[in-house]
């Protein structure tokens, strides 16, 4: 069963990757600006496919070491170590196509004679970019529900608290009841309806990036695009708060362990199924979402290749914005260049980094 | 409405923010009252410093065109637009000067460069 597992999440994130330079905007390719009627050429064609293949190539031996080291006995550490080759294969089968990509941009001379345009909308934020955040009030609700049952069933909750289970449903580990162990859970549940109104709230401030040829319809893909994604951070973290909700409740009413456990792991692969399949129906930034050309401005383009340091990372002290469309992927990416930036990525190592030491403690 | 921004044009990024604007309250699609983008959020979508919408802000302010509210932020004037008066007058002429110079050189008569400001002030205005 566990292998099952593993290798579905192989599979996914396989998958993810494979498609990546199919998903995003036609102005981009392994992260290196192109001219949108270049998108379809034969060569940068090969390119997506090769690169494809790669990846799929590469996941399955991964998983197949994996498997035959699992056999092997090595067990937990083993899938963290396949996860982090995972992630450092597949970036740098990436790094290769992008400097490939780069070497054949300058020998085809592209955007040389085009013009640099930026295109924005002065009312693009009076729209309905995301579902309102009133809607997290149902999953305040039930986080509030989460601590206020921890607290007057305090009683009723076992001496020994179950806090790991395998895949089998067998509890691996316990830990002494005590006020501390008892509202971890919820406390973790707190922080994450905070970490998911925070991403909603993200969702709507990102950056407006219009495509400069067909400012139009590339407008109505955004602001589609972003609320289908605030959708499905609404759907799915939703389920994720519900989840923790019924393991709290299960340390004070029976629910059979199969459940729990099937639950979780529905859960997960549906919010996983979720996002790849949203990911790929819509496209970054919406690119792939079906709709009537607007008027078509001429041949224009915005070319920052210069601040995208190995075609992922954004750095531009220019820019005030903090997140900014990813380009190789789906989803934002924060401007390396702004100190809120790195005060958003301190924040998310530090705080589970302190919630961890606080309980454990 | 859409304000485009040329990165390579010698016009600098300020002016040409300016302009769009302008041209947006004189063809209608920016309505008296309607608010614009805070100087972060336009200067966040743009990718430019804040200071240059700053100063496009300024100039559209001291010229009238604009109102900055500590509150209800940046909208466009509701009440009066700023009238054509001598000042102006004397600084469009002062702009105006030399293209009807060059005009001049480049042998473009009187006639056309008037129907070309005639078919600009159709088309904006339509």
């Amino acid at each position: 069963m566990e292998t099952v597992i593993h290798l579905i999440f192989f599979g996914l994130v396989g998958i993810v990757m494979a498609v990546t330079p199919y998903i995003t905007r036609k102005t981009e390719s392994f992260g290196v600006t192109i001219p949108e009627e270049a998108y379809p050429d034969p060569e940068l064609k090969k390119l997506r496919k090769q690169y494809a293949a790669s990846i799929v190539v590469f996941s399955i031996i991964v998983a197949a070491v994996f498997i035959t080291a699992q056999t092997g006995g090595f067990l937990e550490a083993g899938f963290g170590l396949a996860v982090i080759g995972c992630i450092i294969g597949d970036f740098l089968i990436y790094l290769f196509f992008h400097q490939k990509m780069k070497k054949m941009k300058a020998a085809y001379n592209w955007l040389h004679e085009k013009k640099q345009t930026v295109m924005v909308d002065p009312k693009f934020r009076q729209q309905k970019l995301i579902f309102s955040n009133a809607w997290f009030l149902i999953h305040a609700a039930i986080t509030a529900a989460t601590f206020l049952i921890t607290y007057l069933f305090y009683d009723r909750i076992p001496d020994r608290i179950v806090i790991h289970y395998d895949f089998n449903g067998t509890p691996t580990d316990w830990a002494e009841k005590s006020y501390r162990t008892v509202f971890e859970l919820p406390t973790v549940q707190l922080f994450m309806l905070v970490l998911f109104i925070w991403m909603n709230t993200v969702i709507a401030k990102s950056k407006q990036q219009l495509n400069a040829n067909d400012p139009e319809k590339s407008l109505r893909q955004n602001v589609r695009f972003r609320r289908r994604w605030s959708a499905f951070t609404m759907v799915s973290s939703f389920i994720l708060i519900l989840m923790f909700f019924m393991i709290q409740l299960s340390f004070i009413v029976p629910i059979p362990v199969g459940w729990l456990s099937y639950g979780g792991m529905g859960a997960a692969l549906l919010i996983l199924f979720g996002a790849v399949i949203l990911s790929i129906t819509t496209g970054q930034g919406g690119s792939r979402i079906r709709m009537g050309n607007g008027a078509v401005q001429g041949s224009s383009h915005y070319d920052d290749d210069q601040y995208w340091k190995l075609g992922v990372f954004y750095f531009n002290r220019n820019d005030p914005s903090v997140w900014v469309e990813k380009r190789f992927g789906s989803g934002w990416t924060i401007n390396f260049a702004h100190p809120l930036g790195w005060i958003v990525i301190g924040l998310m190592i530090l705080v589970p980094l302190l919630l961890a030491i606080f309980f454990s403690s | 409405m859409f304000i485009k921004i040329d990165l390579e044009l010698d016009v600098p990024i300020y002016q040409q923010l300016r302009n769009s604007i302008i041209e947006g309250i004189a063809s209608k699609e920016l309505a008296p009252g309607d608010p614009l983008p805070s100087v972060r959020a336009m200067a966040a979508d743009l990718g430019v410093n804040m200071h240059t919408v700053n100063k496009a802000y300024q100039m559209l302010k001291q010229e009238g065109f604009i109102l900055i509210h500590r509150q209800k932020g940046v909208v466009i004037q509701p009440d009066q637009m700023p009238p054509a008066d001598e000042t102006y007058l004397e600084g469009l002429a002062g702009q105006l000067r030399p293209l009807v110079s060059e005009a001049i050189c480049r042998g473009l008569g009187q006639k056309q460069f008037l129907q070309m400001c005639e078919k600009l002030y159709n088309d904006i205005q339509k």
